[in-house]
């Protein structure tokens, strides 16, 4: 859609001796920029950085429609395990969350209670 | 409570695929940030029912859930059942819709008479109240009764309601009736405008069929739903004998395996009707290469909400065998 690319570096486990991965980095960027300086030009750079210059250009962007889910990483491997495992787990993540939403609405309120005293707010906060 | 939530979004985590001994860690973080949370929130609890109902209760607040718990997380749980004694419980909505009735877990051998808070007349009520109970099954072949009381008692929005259970009333459950299998078709439940007709079990497939009926629609017509639950082998061969492998490996279905179980054959469907709830219980037992373990049973509960136009299904999975 633009000229611009952006190439995402490392996986999980990939910055183990993250100076190597630096200096892999540096030399890449060095010889693409010193052998085709001509046509590209590679830097270091962000999600955020990216995504200002996108803005820029004021794109039409196409909707996508499919769904990137389930992954697999064959034909019949499917990474479905993980919708169900450790469900007590699972079950713990939503009971603190039910947990955070009831109690952060309970402060909110106390915050904005006016008839709150100082010391009763300084303790939430 | 925003730190150890954030830890828990990571693609390990709540996807619960990290080693034994870090998942382990995870649900620590959790138990101490809820814990040191709900000092605070209790407190404020006991601050809102003082200004809201003039009531200060004489031992600290603590926490019971509404769903996906029993009696035995529940205060009640460390009361004598042969004393006189009355409880006051506060319902804290922390959503944004208005609630008509609520759910306590009570232990089977309770009869409270319920009475709710009237902000008008300032004084406790009468209302509906209904106990139903279903058994529970544990690994070494023991049944419980796992009970609730369904009552009816307003909650709004971001607010509390206040209810108060007294010990020693009469003893009332709702009967249960097991559905034999030439009157599925004509055994429903019904209420807020839904009507979910069951229509009995498909055996090649163990799957559970329903219609329902909404008054919404107008249409006379039903919508047809069907409920079954499946299992894949998992992956669970070790990297080397000392080494744990991690979950992302353990929950991974076997390569191969295209089609999921079934979990097991239906053992029983029952029905319970009272004044105030209705509900329909269906029980799974599992088979094991023919033989039938009987440890192994799982309730699936079909109800519909009293609130929101919504058919509710709670599982009561117990272990799938290895």
């Amino acid at each position: 859609m633009t000229d611009d690319i952006f190439c995402l570096f490392g996986s999980d486990f990939q910055y183990k001796a993250a100076a190597w991965n630096y200096r892999n980095m540096d030399s890449m960027i060095d010889y693409m920029n010193e052998n085709h300086g001509d046509k590209y030009f590679f830097k270091y750079s962000t999600p955020s950085e990216y995504i200002d210059i996108i803005k820029k250009k004021d794109i039409k962007w196409p909707t996508k429609y499919d769904d990137m889910f389930p992954y697999s990483s064959g034909d019949t491997d499917w990474w479905t395990g993980y919708f169900t495992s450790r469900a007590n787990a699972k079950g713990y993540v939503r009971r603190a969350s039910s947990n955070l939403h009831s109690s952060a609405i309970t402060y909110a309120q106390k915050v904005l209670d006016q008839s709150a005293k100082d010391e009763e707010i300084a303790s939430i906060m | 409570m925003l730190d150890a939530m954030g830890v828990l979004q990571h693609h390990d985590a709540v996807s619960g695929t990290a080693k034994q001994a870090v998942a382990n860690d995870y649900n620590r973080l959790l138990s101490n940030a809820m814990a040191k949370n709900n000092a605070q929130y209790d407190k404020l609890i006991a601050d809102k029912v003082r200004n809201q109902f003039g009531y200060a209760a004489n031992e600290d607040w603590k926490q019971c859930l509404k769903t996906n718990s029993t009696y035995l997380d529940c205060p009640v749980a460390s009361k004598s059942l042969n004393e006189s004694w009355s409880m006051n419980v506060a319902v804290h909505n922390p959503s944004t819709v208005d609630l008509k009735s609520l759910k306590v877990a009570v232990p089977e051998e309770a009869n409270f008479d319920v009475t709710v808070f009237n902000s008008t007349s300032q004084a406790f009520e009468p209302t509906m109240a209904e106990k139903s109970c279903y058994d529970d099954h544990l690994e070494n072949g023991e049944k419980i009764k796992n009970c609730h009381m369904e009552i009816k008692a307003d909650t709004n929005a971001q607010a509390i309601s206040l209810i108060k259970l007294t010990n020693g009333a009469k003893k009332e459950e709702i009967q249960k009736r097991v559905i034999p299998e030439n009157e599925a078709e004509t055994q429903f439940i019904e209420g807020n405008g839904l009507k979910v007709v069951y229509k009995g079990m498909d055996k090649t497939e163990s799957t559970l069929k329903f219609d329902v009926y909404d008054e919404a629609t107008g249409s006379s017509k039903p919508e047809e739903f069907e409920f079954s639950m499946r299992y894949y082998e998992s992956y669970t061969h070790m990297m080397n004998n000392k080494m744990m492998n991690s979950g992302a490996y353990a929950f991974h279905p076997m390569e191969g395996q295209l089609h999921p179980y079934p979990y097991g054959d239906v053992k029983e469907v029952s029905i319970s009707k009272g004044k105030y709830s209705q509900q329909l219980d269906i029980t799974f037992g599992k088979h094991l290469y023919g033989e039938e373990l009987e440890s192994m049973k799982s309730v699936v509960h079909v109800s519909i909400d009293k609130d929101l136009p919504l058919i509710k299904i709670d599982v009561d999975l117990d272990s799938l065998p290895l």
